[in-house]
């Protein structure tokens, strides 16, 4: 029986794609294949390919749609390999007596989001079915080499050896710099609110919007050693994930994790923590060291949040958080569900 | 003349036996021989009278010596010895030479350090056969001087001649040292050294300054136990309300803080010297807030006398000198001080100060460390296996020549420093120093403890398999292991777990039947849904507001406690998460229980350390006890239960109903009712209801997990069953490592 737990993110996924899938299928075209678990791989020297679906619910919600979060989602798992998302399929499932207010928003946040990031939808399919689903959206997107990704391993190759052709997730080494593009758990904290109704007066709406501008005048600094994009499991999965396939250890300042006080006061009251909460327009960043500065500078002419929440170290494997009143805690794999430990 | 072998066993290797031997042979006129043998034991060869030998062996042991067996054999043919002689043992290290733990200071040896005419006078290094650091200093066996840190200090002339002298009380005792060779002290940053340091320290320490001290386990911070200054140490510590431990001057000053029963004197003097946790004399406001018990201990090295020596005060306050869940520092204090009282022997193993209780009658060990590791507890299981505990309040355990050695105290392995300077180092450290080559490694079924995931990595490294084990099974077991009980039903009462079936268990009763690997859950508290997880552990209101919330359906009776919610908690928004299943675990948990009183009693609305909602809720029972003075049997409430569906596929589980319980104490409590009553009333119900349950069994009983601390719980407990509870190890997660060792006993009849 498939659980939950299976496409949830996290170590329970990683070991069901282990067992049920890598067992049978992990091919490579490039230098990343399907089991390296990237946000995209490449089949050439000039092109990465990703594919992803989504099943947002409720289909609209504050700060886009489940057509935003399509585009903006698959845009940003190319863009996060320092590829220029370029073109996209489109593949729609949709519930038969959907309503057509609701799809025609859907299609116009594609549409806005599409021009607005520079990507071209060229191919599609539509089904409609009797089951209960809404919408299901499916988008894959091809991405290509540019200049900024040339000049980004141009620059971190003055540094060190770097020997991946695209950002890879597994590419920090010890010293590097840990940046967060901007305020965190905005995403996941708006979908619950959204679905929940909780009666609360936060205004929070989803973050969800196109990382690649961002990404694009960093590498234009240079020094981008490694990217992930933060959406299921959050910022906490997206650091244990690049941790553990670069060998390095993390070290998180908690007091420089860029969350909004609101945000983090409603996590509080639900038990909730901000770093294990979607996101879905933000980057978890590693930057050599030196760089670190120039390249947030920049990243603060597009988000003033953005902030280096800590650096990269040989001298342990985990992610840890240096708490507010100076003690350290192992930042663990996120869970779905709330596991209690304490005795 | 007819020869005699005497084969001693027991603790008998490191504690000044042979030289002892030596001096009593010699006294009696006998000729033969001592000597250490590698399995642990010591032979004595004695040309007569052997009988009156052992007699007085027995009768004039030395203090830290501990005999267990005695072999008396007829020995060949007569022999000619010309005396009696000590013979050198070939080393062979392991199990059987290990030291003995770190033991206090003897009266002979603070006799000395007070006389100005001894050579050691004011020596806080002063150390003989009989007392002094063991464990502490040693980094490899056998517990030779080169195999300690004492190492780098070589014994001068006079310290070698005492070494060398079996008629001395120093012969071969491996911590010698003096003023001219030893280590010494220093107070920092004020540049003062031996005993003007601890003068100084003194000083400072007498007009309200704060000072770490390095000890023997690692570093102490000291200060007056005036409410001042310790509000000063709470804000450098971090720890706004946890219970800080006291060392007094002697027992009289012992007694002006607190009450003393005969079994906790004979703790308090004895050669482990713990932490005793003591009914309040004195307020100690800051001390022990919003408690009635204090922990206090009696100075347990010459540098803690002398230090008294040169103090006006009578009292300490003496804890670790590392923030909240980091490890006890051993180099250096983590924290800023006044000064720093520091000296030049490296601690290689951390040991905290040991805490003990004395729990209906009964001693038990909150923390075990300081005093009693290692000493190994025969389980009979003949593997070789490390296990690696729980999570908070951790110790891990190795398994060798059929005797299980809980490693000292780590704490909460959450904790990043913890873990990887203290826990991961622990585990390294034991497996080297037993020499053991584990074919298992135990581990908690809890998926995301730290411990969990390293020991599935210590198995791959060292091509072992990995077993894991329920938590509550191996809290069980852990009772049973130190009886060599093969059978029981168990009452396993705690915070939490991760239960067979997934959810969180926590108060739990349990069939065990060791050798048969047979493990079913009889019965089990209901269900407390925690909103946000620990969020609920956290913030105790939460757990009142589910129990309330499950049982009315409303949370109009919690209308006036709205004054406790924190700034984004409402009692709406919890009841929204409560219905929606929001960020929610379904928890059986006898610590949320207690919990849930603490906040009904106004108590506790934060937890800040480990047990204080139910450490208050003990307090303030302990009033209700004293007004009440309840008929024993007389129940309050008739107990409820219900049944759940199958579990496991073993069969119905017995469900112990608490909320219409709770929801009449609340109204009783507003209404006006004692919460000394109420929370009495509370506590009684609940061990009435276990005791129900496990009397329809015909097994042994035992109890573990950290509510069997409850003095309340245990005693309503006791006066309806009768029930084997932890000694040897806490009944707490410090002990649960015991617990996954035995748990190979089920591997072993299967095989
Ligand atoms: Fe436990
Ligand atoms: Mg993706
Ligand atoms: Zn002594
Ligand atoms: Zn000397």
């Amino acid at each position: 029986m498939i659980r939950r737990e299976d496409g949830a993110g996290g170590k329970y996924m990683t070991e069901f794609l282990r067992k049920r899938i890598f067992s049978r299928l992990d091919s490579r075209a490039g230098e990343i294949s399907l089991s390296d678990m990237e946000d995209s791989a490449d089949f050439d020297e000039k092109y990465v390919f990703t594919t992803d679906s989504y099943t947002a619910f409720p289909p609209i919600f504050r700060g886009g749609s489940i057509g935003s979060l399509a585009v903006c989602g698959t845009s940003n798992d190319l863009a996060v390999m320092g590829a220029q998302p370029a073109y996209m399929s489109l593949a729609l499932i949709i519930q038969e007596g959907f309503d057509e207010g609701t799809f025609e928003r859907i299609m116009d946040d594609v549409r806005y989001w599409s021009e607005r990031i520079g990507v071209k939808v060229i191919t599609g399919d539509t089904k409609v079915v009797e089951m209960n689903a809404g919408i299901f959206v499916n988008t894959s997107g091809i991405g290509v080499r540019n200049e900024a990704l040339e000049n980004n391993l141009r620059v971190l190759r003055e540094y060190r050896d770097y020997p991946y052709r695209w950002v890879r997730d597994r590419g920090l080494k010890a010293g590097d710099a840990v940046i967060v593009t901007g305020n965190i758990a905005e995403h996941g904290l708006a979908m619950l609110l959204e679905r929940e109704d909780l009666g609360f007066e936060v205004d929070v709406e989803s973050d969800v919007q196109p990382v690649w501008f961002a990404v694009k005048a960093a590498m234009e600094v240079g020094g981008v050693s490694a990217m992930k994009d933060p959406t299921r499991g959050g910022v906490a999965e997206a650091l244990n994930e690049m941790a553990e396939k670069s060998g390095v250890g993390i070290l998180v300042e908690e007091e420089r994790i860029p969350v909004r006080d609101d945000v983090k006061g409603v996590c509080d009251a639900l038990g909730l923590d901000p770093l294990t909460m979607a996101n879905e327009g933000k980057v978890v960043m590693g930057v050599e060291g030196e760089m670190a500065e120039d390249v947030l500078r920049v990243l603060r002419k597009f988000d003033e949040s953005a902030e280096i929440i800590g650096y990269t170290t040989d001298e342990f494997r985990e992610v840890v958080v240096k708490t507010r009143i100076g003690t350290t805690k192992i930042l663990p794999w996120p869970t779905i569900d709330p596991i209690p430990r304490v005795c | 003349m007819i020869v005699y072998r005497i084969t001693v066993t027991g603790r008998v290797q490191g504690v000044g036996f042979r030289p002892f031997i030596y001096r009593l042979a010699t006294s009696m006129g006998l000729r033969g021989y001592v000597k250490n043998v590698g399995d642990g034991t010591v032979e004595i060869v004695v040309d007569g009278s052997a009988e009156r030998f052992v007699e007085r062996m027995r009768g004039e042991k030395p203090p830290m010596a501990v005999i267990e067996r005695v072999v008396i054999e007829e020995f060949g043919p007569a022999e000619e010895f010309s005396g009696f002689s000590i013979i050198e043992s070939g080393g062979k290290s392991g199990l059987f030479s290990l030291p003995p733990p770190d033991f206090a200071v003897c009266e002979r040896c603070l006799k000395e350090v007070f006389d100005p005419a001894n050579r050691r006078h004011l020596y806080p290094f002063t150390t003989c056969t009989d007392c002094g650091q063991r464990f502490s200093v040693s980094f490899r066996l056998p517990f030779d001087r080169e195999n300690t840190t004492m190492s780098a200090f070589p014994l001068c002339e006079d310290c070698q001649r005492e070494y060398d002298d079996p008629g001395d009380r120093r012969y071969y005792a491996q911590s010698i040292a003096c003023p001219k060779c030893g280590p010494r002290y220093f107070l920092h940053p004020h540049g003062a050294e031996g005993v003007e340091a601890i003068r100084l320290a003194a000083r400072i320490l007498d007009e309200g300054g704060i000072v770490a001290v390095k000890g023997i386990g690692g570093y102490h911070i000291a200060c007056l136990t005036d409410d001042g200054v310790v509000e000063r140490l709470r804000k450098l510590l971090k720890r706004p309300q946890q219970p800080f431990a006291v060392m007094v001057r002697d027992l009289d000053a012992a007694g002006r803080y607190a009450h003393i029963g005969d079994l906790e004197r004979a703790e308090l003097e004895s050669y482990v010297r713990p932490i005793v946790v003591l009914r309040k004399k004195k307020e100690l406001h800051q001390v022990a807030p919003h408690l009635d018990t204090v922990g206090i201990m009696l100075p347990y090295t010459a540098l803690h006398a002398i230090l008294f020596s040169f103090l006006e005060a009578d009292a300490l306050v003496m804890t670790s000198a590392n923030l909240p869940g980091e490890p006890m520092a051993i180099e250096w204090p983590d924290v800023e001080c006044d000064a720093v009282l520091h000296h030049n022997l490296r601690i290689h193993n951390r040991v905290d100060d040991s805490v003990v209780k004395v729990v209906n009658g009964r001693r038990m060990i909150i923390r075990r460390s300081r005093g009693f590791v290692p000493t190994p507890i025969p389980v009979g299981v003949e593997r070789e296996a490390i296990a690696l505990g729980a999570e908070l309040y951790n110790s891990v355990a190795v398994l060798k020549d059929g005797k299980a050695i809980p490693s000292q105290y780590i704490g909460n392995t959450s904790n990043f420093r913890t873990f990887s300077e203290f826990f991961k180092r622990a585990v390294d450290f034991w497996i080297e120093y037993l020499d053991v080559r584990p074919e298992y490694v135990v581990r908690d079924l809890h998926p995301l403890y730290n411990t969990s995931s390293y020991a599935d990595e210590l198995a791959g490294r060292m091509d072992a398999r990995v077993i894991s084990v329920q938590h509550h099974l191996a809290h069980a077991l852990s009772v049973m292991a130190e009886r060599g009980i093969d059978e029981a039903v168990a009452i396993a009462v705690d915070g939490a777990g991760f239960g067979a079936d997934g959810t969180i268990w926590g108060g739990e009763v349990l069939h065990v039947n060791a050798n048969e690997g047979v493990f079913e859950r009889v019965a089990r508290m209901e269900r407390i849904k925690l909103l946000g997880g620990d969020l609920s552990t956290a913030y105790p209101l939460r757990t009142l507001f589910s129990i309330i919330y499950e049982h009315t359906g409303s949370w109009e009776l919690l209308e006036d406690y709205s004054k406790y919610l924190r700034e984004n908690e409402s009692f709406e928004l919890m009841e929204m998460q409560f219905r929606r299943n929001l960020n929610v675990a379904p928890a059986s948990s006898a610590g949320r229980y207690m919990d849930a009183i603490s906040a009904m009693l106004e108590v506790c609305f934060e937890r800040t350390y480990e047990g204080e909602p139910a450490m208050k809720v003990e307090s303030v029972a302990r009033r209700g006890e004293q007004i009440y003075e309840p008929e024993i049997g007389e129940s309050f409430e008739p107990s409820t239960f219900s049944f759940d569906g199958r579990e496991l596929g073993k069969g119905h589980v017995r469900v112990l109903e608490f909320g219409s319980v709770f929801v009449d104490s609340l109204e009783r409590y507003r209404a006006g009712e004692d919460r000394g009553v109420v929370a009495w009333r509370l506590i009684d119900y609940l061990a009435m209801c276990f005791a129900e349950v496990v009397r329809d069994f015909d097994l042994p009983v035992v109890l573990s997990g950290g509510v069997a601390f409850n003095t309340h719980f245990s005693r309503s407990l006791a006066e309806r069953v009768d029930y084997l509870t932890n000694e040897l190890v806490p009944a707490g997660d410090n002990g649960i490592s015991l617990g996954q060792i035995y748990a190979l006993k089920s591997l072993e009849v299967l095989e």
